[in-house]
């Protein structure tokens, strides 16, 4: 169990002395005696504000487990938030938790940032108690932010109990139940396209800074077969993007898109047949025949991205776009959740994926 | 932002939203005076730090102008000293740095000679067509203001001021205080800067607006429904500002024996946190309608008689004594200063503000040098409940609720309630409900100058000075000047907070400074 975490420069960490049941009341115990000693640590007279600004579940899986503690850690090096990690466990002997509470300098100064961690090892058997232990154990008024790392959404009772109780969910899963599309959701597939998405914008600025902006003419999304999914987002997105920007889609097969002034921009989508790097690749070639393009060189959850900007190039490093900020961002501005949204909606709508978001054959 | 022949929109339809919403479009920025030590200190971290959140984009440029005999890379290599020592985020690493301080150029002149702005203006013109961006610049003058009218006329006589309001390319000028030393010196530096320079390209900064606290005052009061209703004179006693110091003059005597503490400090940093906190709720969040009201309430504040100026105004001098245990000399001992000085290091005032929301409500401000430690903060004094049921039970001393904004340091709101003590009897005592940026947010603010800069390249003014409010302030203290010499010069020492007039002041009214 990855249960005792270490922040480094952490004042007066407390961890649980034993493994605790699955059980809210010994917990909310454990957690009341450990924040004692650890404003005990502290020493008489030095307040120590607790303040807990989110709820966050993260959800993983033996496989998964390493991503979510190093998320877990993340997290709770940037805002003071009760954590609960949940790892549904095949290899655990029984169910238990461990509960940490620690204080530590925050990136100011003077800034003590608090975090509350339960982390909870579950058998799949014993699953179906961790919902309502999560949910007796929630701190109140502060939003809920789950993240679900496993590939397979298969703990039912869990999956339903995160849909409910979380404000915002995102989720590692390609398989996605119906009942997430109805609440504020993102596959970390999507965050996984953000640093490309920023690429395009920079490139698109620095395009449009200079003296005589234009637009490009063609955009090539070429893939890898494995990829599809993701060539496809970036383009779900870029469609959509145009269109609130009074760009209508002209044809789809090819895909063309007209602005009201007469320009077009033609979409190419190609899937190259065979894995290679980049797995990914897309170009904007303007009249000029200049192209700006942005190679993948990995697409896993972190990054390395190279973006060539006509003569310029730059590498974007995986620690440019952490996971955790990028959570604690969605918590506050809801607006990645509109572009996936927006983004989807143009897919259907291109009659790439069916209505429910599934992958549509061929 | 010129269109093409194809007239297409060009708004940027892939702009992020995540993370980065307001940036800026390409632009050079041109800081005169930049060998000195604002330049090093504030302004290229505060450019650097910018840049590293991803808010200026490509392309861009800083040109340095000063009379020092320094290269592009002479600039570049001090600028990346600077930047070691003073970035807020530090320098995460070297390519990065070096990225940045490859935008930086330096040319040497003289601000009363035309040749260095001709060298200027063929660098800026060459540097925007090299990067193939429109001609948007902005002048920063950190020079003094004596300096502002050669180096304005200059920019004018090399071409490179444009007074039309065109978005493609924009001038604008961000000027540092001091804003004239009296209504009239603003009159003139005013009428100094119009001469090449529309009202609206004019951005008077004062960094204490471009702190999160201070901006954060107008979103508690007007974004939160509970607090407006309250802020009146219906429900609110009196309101205090302080600003304290724990350090002496340094080496400034040479300015600050001939400014004072209410040239200094009051004018400018207090007057406008006061009207940020008097001032009616604007139509909107916009600079116009923000920065009318700010001078509307200025123009509110009454002047107090000649005669009895004395119980509205204290000024005094710091004799030696401790502060922070440490032995701190008398002002008049201090390097520099005169040895007869009459400077006042602390003043105390009590405002008037005569309109219907304040009317009866005293604004008490002090502020001072060698104060017992470093401090900026806001207190809202609420009336005390009209009847007290707790009497009986020997509570009668109820403390008034108290709504702290606390500027520097550590920015952070924070309300005193009264509560009740576990136990049998019904004892109450007051309790603090704190909330602190730092620790909130997990982050750390950016520098006041990130912000400030950033407005002035987007063209948000919000957070400057205007013309029209810098004169209404010199209105009130070029009249408490015109009587200073009537006032006693108190002393008090250097570790206390302040003189005893300063406690007078409240105290007849039956009041007390708040404790810091």
């Amino acid at each position: 169990m990855g249960a005792a975490l270490s922040v480094s420069e952490t004042l007066g960490s407390q961890i649980s002395e034993e493994v605790l049941p699955l059980s809210a009341e010994k917990i909310g115990g454990a957690i009341a005696t450990i924040w004692q000693d650890t404003h005990d640590t502290f020493g008489a007279g030095q307040s120590v504000a607790r303040v807990c600004l989110n709820n966050l579940i993260v959800v993983t899986d033996d496989e998964n487990h390493s991503s979510a503690d190093e998320l877990t850690r993340d997290l709770a090096r940037r805002q003071p938030s009760r954590i609960f990690l949940v790892c549904v466990s095949d290899r655990a002997e029984k169910s238990g938790v461990w509960v940490q509470t620690a204080c530590h300098v925050g990136s100011s100064p003077n800034a003590l940032v608090c975090y509350e961690v339960i982390a909870i090892t579950v058998r799949p058997a014993d699953v179906n108690a961790v919902a309502s232990l999560i949910r007796s154990l929630l701190v109140d008024s502060v939003p809920v932010i789950g993240v679900d790392f496993r590939r397979i959404m298969t703990a039912f009772s869990l999956d339903r109990a995160l849909i409910e109780m979380t404000d915002r969910l995102f989720v590692n899963a390609d398989a996605i139940p119906a009942a997430v599309t109805a609440i504020d959701f993102l596959p970390l597939r999507w965050y996984a396209t953000l640093p490309m998405r920023e690429a395009i914008a920079r490139a698109m600025d620095l395009r449009l800074n200079r003296n005589y902006p234009d637009m490009p003419i063609a955009i090539t999304v070429s893939h890898d077969p494995p990829e599809e999914e993701t060539a496809a987002l970036l383009v779900g997105w870029m469609v959509s993007r145009l269109r609130q920007h009074e760009w209508t889609i002209h044809s789809r097969q090819p895909l063309v898109l007209r602005h009201q002034a007469g320009r077009t921009i033609t979409f190419n989508l190609v899937d190259r047949g065979t894995t290679g790097e980049p797995p990914v690749r897309l170009q904007f070639t303007d009249r000029e025949q200049i192209t700006i393009a942005g190679n993948w060189l990995t697409q896993k959850r972190s990054p390395m991205l190279t973006v060539e900007l006509g003569d310029q190039k730059e590498q974007v490093k995986s620690n440019d776009y952490p996971l955790a900020a990028y959570i604690l961002a969605g918590t506050k501005d809801a607006s990645e959740f509109d572009d996936y949204r927006a983004a989807m909606a143009c897919l259907v709508d291109l009659e790439l994926i069916h209505g429910d978001y599934r992958r549509k054959k061929g | 932002m010129t269109e093409n022949a194809s007239s297409i929109d060009v708004v940027n339809p892939f702009a992020s939203r995540f993370m980065r919403t307001r940036r800026a479009g390409p632009f050079a920025i041109v800081i005169f005076g930049a060998t000195g030590d604002l330049t090093a200190r504030k302004l290229v971290p505060a450019l650097f730090n910018l840049y590293l959140d991803g808010f200026l984009p490509e392309p861009f440029s800083i040109v340095g102008f000063a009379r020092r005999d320094w290269t592009s890379e002479s600039f570049r290599n001090a600028m990346s000293k600077a930047l070691d020592e003073f970035s807020r985020q530090g320098s995460p690493d070297e390519a990065t740095k070096s990225k940045f301080l490859s935008h930086l150029k330096y040319v040497r002149g003289e601000f009363d000679q035309p040749e260095g702005f001709e060298r200027l203006a063929a660098t800026v013109r060459k540097n925007a067509i090299d990067q193939q961006r429109p001609l948007n610049l902005l002048f920063y003058l950190a020079t003094p203001p004596s300096a502002f009218e050669t180096i304005t006329r200059n920019l004018n006589s090399v071409n490179l001021v444009s007074r039309q309001a065109d978005d493609d390319n924009w001038t604008r000028v961000i000027v540092e205080k001091p804003f004239g030393h009296s209504l009239e010196s603003t009159w003139q530096l005013n009428g100094t800067l119009h001469a090449a320079f529309r009202e609206e390209q004019v951005y008077r900064i004062d960094h204490y607006l471009g702190k999160e606290t201070v901006q954060n005052i107008l979103v508690f009061r007007l974004g939160n429904s509970i607090f407006e209703p309250l802020w009146n004179r219906r429900y609110i006693d009196s309101i205090q500002i302080t600003v304290a110091e724990s350090i002496g003059i340094g080496n400034r005597a040479g300015y600050f024996d001939t400014a004072g503490m209410l040239r200094d400090m009051v004018q400018s940093h207090m007057m406008q946190v006061f009207t940020l906190i008097a001032m009616e709720p604007p139509a909107a969040f916009d600079p116009v309608a923000i920065r009318d009201e700010k001078a509307k309430v200025l123009r509110a504040v009454r002047l107090p008689d000649a005669e009895q100026l004395g119980d509205h105004v204290v000024r005094a001098q710091y004799t030696s004594g401790l502060v922070g245990g440490e032995e701190a000399p008398a002002y008049l001992q201090e390097p520099d200063v005169p040895s007869e000085s009459e400077t006042e290091s602390y003043v105390a005032l009590r405002l008037a503000v005569d309109n219907w929301r304040w009317s009866g409500v005293p604004f008490y401000l002090r502020t001072g040098k060698r104060l017992p430690k470093r401090v900026t903060d806001v207190a809202i004094v609420f009336k005390t409940p009209p009847h007290y049921i707790f009497d009986q039970s020997g509570c009668s001393d109820l403390a008034p609720n108290v709504l702290r904004l606390r500027i520097q340091p550590h920015e952070g709101i924070s309300l005193s309630l009264g509560a009740k003590v576990p136990g049998q009897a019904v004892e109450i005592t007051p309790v603090r409900m704190e909330f602190d940026y730092d620790t909130s947010f997990g982050q750390s603010s950016p520098e006041a100058y990130e912000r400030l800069i950033l407005d002035a390249i987007t063209g948000d003014a919000t957070l400057f000075a205007r013309a029209d409010e810098v004169e209404q302030a010199w209105r009130l203290i070029d009249h408490i000047r015109r009587h200073w010499h009537t006032l006693p010069l108190e002393q008090y020492a250097a570790g206390s907070w302040g003189p005893n007039g300063a406690e007078a002041l409240v105290a007849r009214e039956d009041r007390q400074w708040v404790r810091l």
